[in-house]
């Protein structure tokens, strides 16, 4: 391993780590610095909802895709969420396993399930770039920010699937490459949209629990209206 | 009727082309420096209001939290991008909630993230400019705060608080919507939308007292300001002054009568609407609320009861204990507060109530769900309580009731394209357009099963829809309010079981 491929598996991992730790760790003071607002509105509706209720429901749901409208309607939607996020997952979990646990890429299993996961997101990812580019209304919306941190991750999720084996004796350019992305990628991601997961638990345990107290969740469909 | 082209009824809701630009001068009135000032904003745009913008700004963000949040939080994954009425009536892209949003979110960018602060333009940040200013006096009058998109956004991101936060910093800075600041003025200072004075409203409720009379040799009387009665009744002002408002009052009239009700209207609280809401406006909100609050403790009353208004319930239902209660002076055995289509259903399924169905044999009804009530309040016992009650009460009292197609009703009923603040003349253009979903939706129910009488809860789809009917050939007459058929149905007299 040349020096270089080891400073940059570890040294700049770790940099890039602290990096967006200490942004992250400012980010969630600056939330739980927030007091929620005092519900004054008294705690409404049927016996069984509470604001813990709510709050689980609320948190839980993004794995109760039939719940939600957006993938109720859009199965496949929801299909390309999960395996785009399962890929950032696996892509996140190998910058750990490389230079920490090379040992579990030993096993042919392992790299099978990482490269199943990565490359099902790259093929995701390349399908909403297209559907970015393509798609008259999304492309309406959307921001640099959006175009670029769909194509980082998308290639990222390139070099990723490509050093699951971690194997350096071709060369190393492709591991070389995914970790300065990776590096990239982690120093980036504060300030662009993909921080949307930091914001996401709190909202949805709020929303919830706020809900919960009027008695709105869990939401359940009355079949009462339509027709008869 | 203005020259307006109104999209064709085919009876199919068809996602238009992207017009970039298409509906960028529709915008509202501007409120004159003397209105500004009577309503307690500035009286135009300060020499300073970029910096006086940004720094409201921060308190908007502060104060409000959720606000933040839905800046933040939004992926742009254009799950919202067709859902709009507007955008679907227009094709213009800044119709599209997230679009609309963006108008906000670049300046958020710009001024309170560091990637915006850093990066600029590339990190799609914007400086606030009086063109963009103008922009936002647009688009954010083209929302109608009816919260369709948020059912299916992913994370829930509310387009009507930011439209209503946008509005807020408008009116901070000098600039608000002439429409809707003389109405917040009216209802704090007389007490109604309308500016309709106490012997007015009392004349209304005079001809009201005549008409059934005369129609059903009944004396059905509508009080006003009588202390010691049980029922403080609020309503929209709209139903004081005409069709198809005025029928529905008549009809809580009879039902009141029917139920042997102690009950009272106020000539101080004479309106349930409630505009400071539409302009996102927190004191507005509280100062026409507390009127109703503060009327139903002089009066001495048990329990609140609610006409047919969107919004008013919202906000009374919503908003009434953070805005001014708690209400521990009323009768606690009654939720607070109630709403007719509550009462009505309960005296209903008490055998209170007689109904001849064949009284509304004439129509064949459908029903409209409100957003305000559908999306943002609940009514009944259970979940979903919104949607059923109003229904079963119209199955009740008419023989023949068909719903629309299950995507334009319930949760994702369509705005009827003047809700929000958006009900003013300068806006009918964008009105009929934005009316379009719901027309289409409407045209198969007539085509299939002859509609021909257009249910409501809401004062202000009622006062939409007789507007934006003719544009698409159909009969004003059409529109009428659930407690219209309650009223044309009900047996006067024959009171049994309560």
């Amino acid at each position: 391993m040349s020096n270089l491929l080891h400073f940059s598996e570890h040294t700049l991992q770790e940099i890039a780590l602290v990096f967006m730790a200490t942004i992250y760790f400012l980010r969630v003071r600056w939330l739980l610095k927030w007091t929620a607002a005092k519900e004054r509105q008294p705690a409404t509706g049927m016996g069984d909802t509470n604001p813990k209720k709510g709050s689980r429901y609320s948190l839980a749901n993004i794995l109760m895709p039939w719940v939600m409208e957006s993938t109720r309607t859009k199965p496949l939607m929801y299909l390309q969420f999960v395996l785009f996020h399962l890929g950032v997952v696996a892509s996140i979990g190998l910058s750990f396993i490389i230079p920490y646990a090379p040992g579990l890429l030993k096993s042919t299993t392992v790299q099978g399930i990482l490269q199943f996961c990565i490359g099902a997101a790259f093929v995701v990812g390349i399908m909403r770039i297209i559907r970015r580019v393509s798609n008259v209304y999304v492309r309406a919306i959307s921001s640099p920010d959006d175009y670029f941190s769909l194509i980082l991750l998308t290639a990222w999720f390139g070099f990723a699937f490509y050093s699951v084996p971690n194997d350096a004796s071709q060369g190393e350019g492709i591991l070389l490459t995914y970790f300065f992305v990776t590096a990239f990628f982690l120093m980036y991601v504060p300030f662009s949209k993909i921080s949307h997961y930091l914001y996401y638990p709190m909202t949805r345990h709020y929303l919830g629990k706020t809900l919960g107290r009027r008695g709105v969740f869990p939401l359940r469909r009355s079949p009462a209206y339509g027709n008869k | 009727m203005a020259k307006i082209e109104a999209p064709e009824l085919t009876g199919k809701i068809i996602t238009p082309k992207v017009k970039t630009g298409a509906s960028k001068d529709l915008k509202v009135f501007l409120a004159k420096p003397e209105l500004m000032t009577k309503v307690s904003f500035p009286s135009e745009k300060p020499a300073d209001w970029k910096e006086k913008f940004i720094e409201n700004f921060g308190v908007i963000l502060n104060k409000y939290k959720s606000v933040r949040v839905f800046l933040d939080i939004c992926v742009r994954c254009g799950a919202c991008t067709d859902k709009c009425h507007f955008y679907l009536g227009t094709g213009d892209p800044r119709n599209m909630p997230v679009y609309r949003q963006e108008l906000m979110r670049t300046v958020y960018r710009k001024y309170f993230t560091t990637g915006g602060k850093l990066f600029g333009s590339l990190g799609a940040a914007q400086e606030i400019t009086d063109e963009l200013l103008d922009e936002w006096m647009t688009y954010f009058y083209q929302c109608s705060e009816c919260r369709r998109c948020s059912v299916f956004c992913p994370y829930g991101i509310d387009t009507a608080e930011i439209t209503m936060a946008a509005r807020e910093l408008l009116d901070s800075i000098g600039m608000g919507s002439k429409y809707n600041l003389e109405i917040v003025n009216k209802a704090e200072t007389l007490g109604n939308n309308l500016g309709m004075p106490g012997p007015a409203i009392r004349n209304t409720l005079d001809f009201v007292e005549e008409d059934i009379k005369e129609k059903s040799n009944v004396d059905v009387k509508l009080p006003m300001d009588v202390e010691g009665a049980d029922i403080l009744f609020v309503t929209p002002s709209a139903d004081f002054f005409a069709s198809p408002h005025i029928e529905s009052l008549a009809g809580y009239a009879k039902v009141f009568h029917q139920a042997g009700a102690s009950w009272t209207m106020s000539s101080y609280a004479s309106e349930g609407g409630n505009f400071g809401m539409f302009i996102g406006n927190y004191n507005h909100m509280k100062a026409i609320n507390a009127r109703i609050w503060k009327a139903a403790r002089e009066l001495k009353v048990k329990r609140v009861i609610v006409g047919e208004c969107g919004h008013a319930w919202r906000v009374l239902y919503a908003f009434s204990n953070s805005l001014n209660g708690p209400f521990d002076f009323l009768d606690s055995r009654y939720r607070v507060p109630q709403h007719i289509c509550e009462y009505t259903l309960d005296l209903i399924k008490r055998g209170a109530l007689k109904f001849d169905k064949t009284a509304n044999d004439q129509f064949s009804v459908t029903y409209h769900d409100s957003c305000n009530v559908a999306r943002a309040t609940r009514m009944g016992e259970t979940p979903g309580d919104q949607f059923t009650i109003p229904r079963e009460i119209i199955r009740t009292v008419c023989n023949k009731f068909v719903d629309m197609d299950a995507d334009t009703i319930g949760d994702r009923t369509f705005c009827c394209g003047g809700g929000g603040g958006t009900l003013t003349d300068e806006l009918i253009d964008i009105r009929v357009k934005g009316a379009m979903p719901r027309m289409q939706a409407l045209k198969r129910v007539k085509d299939s099963h002859n509609v021909n009488f257009f249910a409501l809860i809401c004062a202000i789809c009622k006062a939409q829809f007789t507007k934006v009917f003719p544009y698409y050939g159909i009969d004003m007459e059409e529109v009428g309010g659930v407690h219209q058929l309650v009223s044309n149905a009900i047996i006067l007299g024959a009171k049994e079981g309560i």
